[in-house]
Protein backbone atom coordinates (compact mmCIF):
# COMPACT_ATOMS: atom_id res chain seq x y z
CA UNK A 1 0.00 0.00 0.00
CA UNK A 2 1.24 3.20 -1.12
CA UNK A 3 2.59 5.72 1.70
CA UNK A 4 1.26 9.74 1.94
CA UNK A 5 4.62 10.50 0.96
CA UNK A 6 4.72 8.43 -2.32
CA UNK A 7 1.23 9.49 -3.03
CA UNK A 8 2.35 13.36 -2.95
CA UNK A 9 5.65 12.54 -5.17
CA UNK A 10 3.32 10.30 -7.81
CA UNK A 11 0.82 13.36 -7.96
CA UNK A 12 3.27 14.82 -10.06
CA UNK A 13 3.78 12.71 -12.99
CA UNK A 14 0.04 10.45 -12.78
CA UNK A 15 0.39 9.73 -16.76
CA UNK A 16 3.73 7.66 -16.38
CA UNK A 17 2.14 5.76 -13.79
CA UNK A 18 0.34 1.91 -14.47
CA UNK A 19 -3.27 1.83 -14.27
CA UNK A 20 -2.45 -0.28 -10.95
CA UNK A 21 -1.06 2.06 -9.49
CA UNK A 22 -3.33 4.96 -10.38
CA UNK A 23 -5.98 3.09 -8.36
CA UNK A 24 -3.84 2.46 -5.50
CA UNK A 25 -3.83 6.29 -5.59
CA UNK A 26 -7.32 6.68 -5.52
CA UNK A 27 -8.07 4.18 -3.06
CA UNK A 28 -5.52 6.04 -0.97
CA UNK A 29 -7.06 9.39 -1.25
CA UNK A 30 -11.06 7.92 -0.56
CA UNK A 31 -9.17 7.01 2.64
CA UNK A 32 -7.01 9.51 3.46
CA UNK A 33 -7.97 12.32 4.52
CA UNK A 34 -4.80 14.56 5.34
CA UNK A 35 -3.34 13.48 1.15
CA UNK A 36 -7.38 14.36 0.17
CA UNK A 37 -6.97 17.30 1.86
CA UNK A 38 -3.48 17.83 0.11
CA UNK A 39 -5.10 16.97 -3.13
CA UNK A 40 -7.95 19.91 -2.63
CA UNK A 41 -5.36 22.28 -2.18
CA UNK A 42 -3.46 21.84 -5.17
CA UNK A 43 -6.73 21.63 -6.91
CA UNK A 44 -7.46 25.70 -5.05
CA UNK A 45 -3.79 26.43 -6.36
CA UNK A 46 -4.89 25.81 -10.21
CA UNK A 47 -8.29 27.82 -9.61
CA UNK A 48 -6.88 30.69 -7.91
CA UNK A 49 -3.86 30.86 -10.29
CA UNK A 50 -6.06 31.11 -13.38
CA UNK A 51 -8.03 34.17 -12.12
CA UNK A 52 -4.83 35.97 -11.30
CA UNK A 53 -3.81 35.12 -14.84
CA UNK A 54 -6.47 36.15 -16.17
CA UNK A 55 -6.60 39.12 -14.26
CA UNK A 56 -2.83 40.14 -15.42
CA UNK A 57 -4.03 41.60 -18.68
CA UNK A 58 -7.20 43.20 -20.27
CA UNK A 59 -8.75 42.13 -23.65
CA UNK A 60 -7.41 45.27 -24.71
CA UNK A 61 -4.10 44.88 -24.16
CA UNK A 62 -4.21 41.73 -26.47
CA UNK A 63 -5.95 43.15 -29.00
CA UNK A 64 -3.59 46.36 -29.42
CA UNK A 65 -0.96 43.94 -29.18
CA UNK A 66 -2.14 42.04 -32.30
CA UNK A 67 -2.68 44.97 -34.26
CA UNK A 68 0.59 46.02 -33.33
CA UNK A 69 2.33 42.99 -34.59
CA UNK A 70 0.41 42.87 -37.86
CA UNK A 71 0.79 46.35 -38.47
CA UNK A 72 4.76 45.66 -37.83
CA UNK A 73 3.97 42.70 -40.58
CA UNK A 74 2.89 44.34 -42.76
CA UNK A 75 5.34 47.67 -42.60
CA UNK A 76 7.84 47.32 -45.70
CA UNK A 77 10.16 49.59 -44.51
CA UNK A 78 9.99 48.00 -40.77
CA UNK A 79 13.14 45.54 -40.09
CA UNK A 80 12.90 43.19 -37.91
CA UNK B 1 -9.29 24.88 -48.18
CA UNK B 2 -9.36 28.24 -47.95
CA UNK B 3 -6.41 29.64 -44.79
CA UNK B 4 -8.70 30.39 -42.79
CA UNK B 5 -10.96 27.36 -42.87
CA UNK B 6 -8.57 24.92 -41.07
CA UNK B 7 -7.45 25.86 -38.08
CA UNK B 8 -5.04 22.55 -37.51
CA UNK B 9 -2.19 24.38 -38.62
CA UNK B 10 -0.90 21.57 -40.40
CA UNK B 11 -0.73 19.46 -43.10
CA UNK B 12 1.26 20.41 -46.76
CA UNK B 13 -0.63 23.57 -47.69
CA UNK B 14 0.18 25.17 -44.30
CA UNK B 15 3.47 24.20 -44.52
CA UNK B 16 3.57 25.68 -47.96
CA UNK B 17 1.75 28.69 -47.33
CA UNK B 18 4.28 29.15 -44.19
CA UNK B 19 7.22 28.97 -46.57
CA UNK B 20 5.96 31.66 -48.92
CA UNK B 21 4.98 33.76 -45.79
CA UNK B 22 1.64 34.08 -47.05
CA UNK B 23 0.36 37.17 -45.27
CA UNK B 24 -3.37 35.71 -44.75
CA UNK B 25 -1.84 32.66 -43.04
CA UNK B 26 0.87 34.65 -40.83
CA UNK B 27 -1.93 36.84 -39.67
CA UNK B 28 -4.37 34.03 -39.02
CA UNK B 29 -1.41 32.48 -36.58
CA UNK B 30 -0.86 35.47 -34.89
CA UNK B 31 -4.60 36.08 -34.20
CA UNK B 32 -4.93 32.35 -32.95
CA UNK B 33 -2.00 32.29 -31.33
CA UNK B 34 -0.83 35.99 -29.39
CA UNK B 35 -3.38 35.39 -26.58
CA UNK B 36 -1.80 32.25 -25.51
CA UNK B 37 1.64 33.70 -25.65
CA UNK B 38 0.85 36.69 -24.21
CA UNK B 39 -0.35 34.85 -20.92
CA UNK B 40 2.72 33.02 -20.96
CA UNK B 41 4.83 35.20 -21.14
CA UNK B 42 3.04 37.66 -18.08
CA UNK B 43 3.31 33.65 -16.47
CA UNK B 44 7.03 34.34 -16.59
CA UNK B 45 6.50 37.20 -14.47
CA UNK B 46 7.25 39.73 -17.48
CA UNK B 47 5.84 43.25 -17.22
CA UNK B 48 3.60 44.68 -19.46
CA UNK B 49 5.97 46.34 -21.27
CA UNK B 50 8.48 43.33 -21.40
CA UNK B 51 5.40 41.42 -22.56
CA UNK B 52 4.83 43.37 -25.46
CA UNK B 53 8.52 43.26 -26.33
CA UNK B 54 8.87 39.91 -26.30
CA UNK B 55 5.80 38.56 -28.15
CA UNK B 56 6.72 40.68 -31.32
CA UNK B 57 10.42 39.23 -31.14
CA UNK B 58 8.36 35.53 -31.42
CA UNK B 59 6.59 36.75 -34.05
CA UNK B 60 9.70 38.53 -35.80
CA UNK B 61 11.49 35.37 -35.59
CA UNK B 62 8.99 33.58 -37.23
CA UNK B 63 8.76 35.63 -40.09
CA UNK B 64 12.31 34.96 -40.34
CA UNK B 65 12.66 31.36 -40.54
CA UNK B 66 8.75 30.49 -41.80
CA UNK B 67 10.56 29.47 -45.48
CA UNK B 68 12.65 27.01 -43.33
CA UNK B 69 10.11 25.61 -40.80
CA UNK B 70 9.80 21.89 -41.85
CA UNK B 71 7.30 20.96 -39.77
CA UNK B 72 8.32 18.12 -37.03
CA UNK B 73 6.71 19.36 -34.54
CA UNK B 74 3.81 21.30 -34.32
CA UNK B 75 3.75 24.99 -35.00
CA UNK B 76 2.66 26.08 -31.47
CA UNK B 77 5.57 24.13 -29.70
CA UNK B 78 7.83 25.73 -31.83
CA UNK B 79 6.27 29.48 -30.94
CA UNK B 80 6.58 28.45 -27.27
CA UNK B 81 10.11 27.29 -27.95
CA UNK B 82 11.20 30.46 -29.49
CA UNK B 83 9.08 32.16 -27.19
CA UNK B 84 11.14 30.26 -23.89
CA UNK B 85 14.09 31.14 -25.66
CA UNK B 86 13.80 34.86 -25.87
CA UNK B 87 12.59 34.70 -22.45
CA UNK B 88 15.46 33.29 -21.11
CA UNK B 89 17.80 35.77 -23.51
CA UNK B 90 15.52 38.60 -21.62
CA UNK B 91 16.40 37.56 -17.95
CA UNK B 92 19.57 36.45 -18.62
CA UNK B 93 19.93 36.29 -14.28
CA UNK B 94 17.74 33.52 -14.65
CA UNK B 95 19.57 30.45 -13.18
CA UNK B 96 19.61 26.78 -14.08
CA UNK B 97 17.39 24.85 -12.54
CA UNK B 98 19.61 23.40 -9.61
CA UNK B 99 19.83 19.47 -8.72
CA UNK B 100 18.37 20.19 -5.40
CA UNK B 101 16.05 22.88 -4.30
CA UNK B 102 15.51 23.43 -0.14
CA UNK B 103 11.19 23.15 -0.82
CA UNK B 104 12.52 18.80 -0.99
CA UNK B 105 13.96 19.69 2.60
CA UNK B 106 11.00 21.21 3.17
CA UNK B 107 8.73 18.44 1.75
CA UNK B 108 11.35 15.76 3.73
CA UNK B 109 10.13 16.80 7.16
CA UNK B 110 6.73 16.69 6.78
CA UNK B 111 6.65 13.48 6.59
CA UNK B 112 7.75 10.50 9.14
CA UNK B 113 9.91 7.25 8.18
CA UNK B 114 7.01 5.51 7.71
CA UNK B 115 5.62 8.08 5.20
CA UNK B 116 2.66 9.43 7.15
CA UNK B 117 1.89 12.59 7.41
CA UNK B 118 3.90 14.27 10.55
CA UNK B 119 2.80 17.92 9.83
CA UNK B 120 -0.42 17.16 7.98
CA UNK B 121 -1.88 19.74 5.31
CA UNK B 122 -4.33 22.57 6.75
CA UNK B 123 -8.12 22.53 6.71
CA UNK B 124 -8.83 23.18 2.70
CA UNK B 125 -11.34 25.93 4.00
CA UNK B 126 -8.64 27.58 5.14
CA UNK B 127 -6.02 27.31 2.58
CA UNK B 128 -8.81 28.90 0.21
CA UNK B 129 -9.30 32.18 2.31
CA UNK B 130 -5.64 32.44 2.22
CA UNK B 131 -5.47 31.27 -1.72
CA UNK B 132 -7.80 33.99 -2.35
CA UNK B 133 -5.46 36.86 -1.61
CA UNK B 134 -3.94 38.11 -4.96
CA UNK B 135 -1.21 39.84 -3.52
CA UNK B 136 -0.40 36.69 -1.61
CA UNK B 137 -0.54 34.63 -4.61
CA UNK B 138 1.97 36.79 -6.36
CA UNK B 139 4.24 37.09 -4.11
CA UNK B 140 4.23 33.50 -3.65
CA UNK B 141 4.22 32.83 -7.55
CA UNK B 142 7.69 34.74 -7.28
CA UNK B 143 9.46 32.56 -5.13
CA UNK B 144 9.42 30.23 -7.93
CA UNK B 145 12.64 29.66 -10.86
CA UNK B 146 12.02 30.64 -14.08
CA UNK B 147 11.40 27.08 -15.35
CA UNK B 148 9.26 25.89 -12.27
CA UNK B 149 7.26 28.77 -13.64
CA UNK B 150 6.88 28.42 -17.21
CA UNK B 151 5.96 24.13 -16.53
CA UNK B 152 3.47 25.13 -13.51
CA UNK B 153 1.90 27.63 -15.94
CA UNK B 154 1.81 25.54 -19.21
CA UNK B 155 0.42 22.32 -16.87
CA UNK B 156 -1.71 23.70 -14.80
CA UNK B 157 -3.08 27.06 -16.37
CA UNK B 158 -2.85 26.06 -20.02
CA UNK B 159 -3.32 22.58 -19.63
CA UNK B 160 -1.09 21.60 -22.24
CA UNK B 161 0.02 17.45 -22.67
CA UNK B 162 3.51 16.93 -20.63
CA UNK B 163 4.81 16.13 -23.99
CA UNK B 164 5.13 19.35 -25.47
CA UNK B 165 6.10 20.95 -22.11
CA UNK B 166 8.76 18.30 -22.26
CA UNK B 167 9.80 19.76 -25.73
CA UNK B 168 9.21 23.26 -25.22
CA UNK B 169 11.58 23.43 -22.16
CA UNK B 170 13.76 20.64 -23.31
CA UNK B 171 13.60 18.27 -20.05
CA UNK B 172 12.92 14.44 -19.44
CA UNK B 173 9.74 13.67 -18.85
CA UNK B 174 11.41 12.87 -15.02
CA UNK B 175 12.37 16.22 -14.19
CA UNK B 176 9.01 17.53 -15.18
CA UNK B 177 8.00 15.59 -12.48
CA UNK B 178 10.62 17.38 -10.46
CA UNK B 179 9.67 21.07 -11.81
CA UNK B 180 6.04 19.97 -10.83
CA UNK B 181 7.08 19.01 -7.71
CA UNK B 182 8.96 21.94 -6.89
CA UNK B 183 6.32 24.34 -8.30
CA UNK B 184 3.72 23.15 -6.69
CA UNK B 185 5.05 22.37 -3.05
CA UNK B 186 6.58 26.15 -2.96
CA UNK B 187 3.30 27.56 -3.71
CA UNK B 188 1.22 25.17 -1.44
CA UNK B 189 3.69 25.83 1.49
CA UNK B 190 3.87 29.87 0.67
CA UNK B 191 0.06 30.17 1.00
CA UNK B 192 -0.15 27.70 4.10
CA UNK B 193 2.60 29.05 6.09
CA UNK B 194 0.99 33.32 5.15
CA UNK B 195 -0.62 33.82 8.15
CA UNK B 196 -4.24 35.08 8.66
CA UNK B 197 -5.03 38.83 8.30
Amino acid sequence: MISCKELVKSLNDLESKSFVKRMEIRLHLLMCKHCSAYERHLEIIRKEFSKFFNKKYSEKFEKDLEEKIIKRLEDPKDKH
Amino acid sequence: MSSSGSKSFSGEQFLKKLHQRDSELLKDLIHHYTPVLTRAAFGMGLSSQDVEEVVQQVWSVLVDVAPRFEGRSHIRTFLFGILYNKVFEWRRSLKKEGQSDPIESVMEDRFDEQGTWKEPPCDPEEFLLKAEVMELIEKCYEKLSGSQKMAFYLKEIEGAPSSEICKILEVSVTHLGVLMFRARNKLRECIERASKE
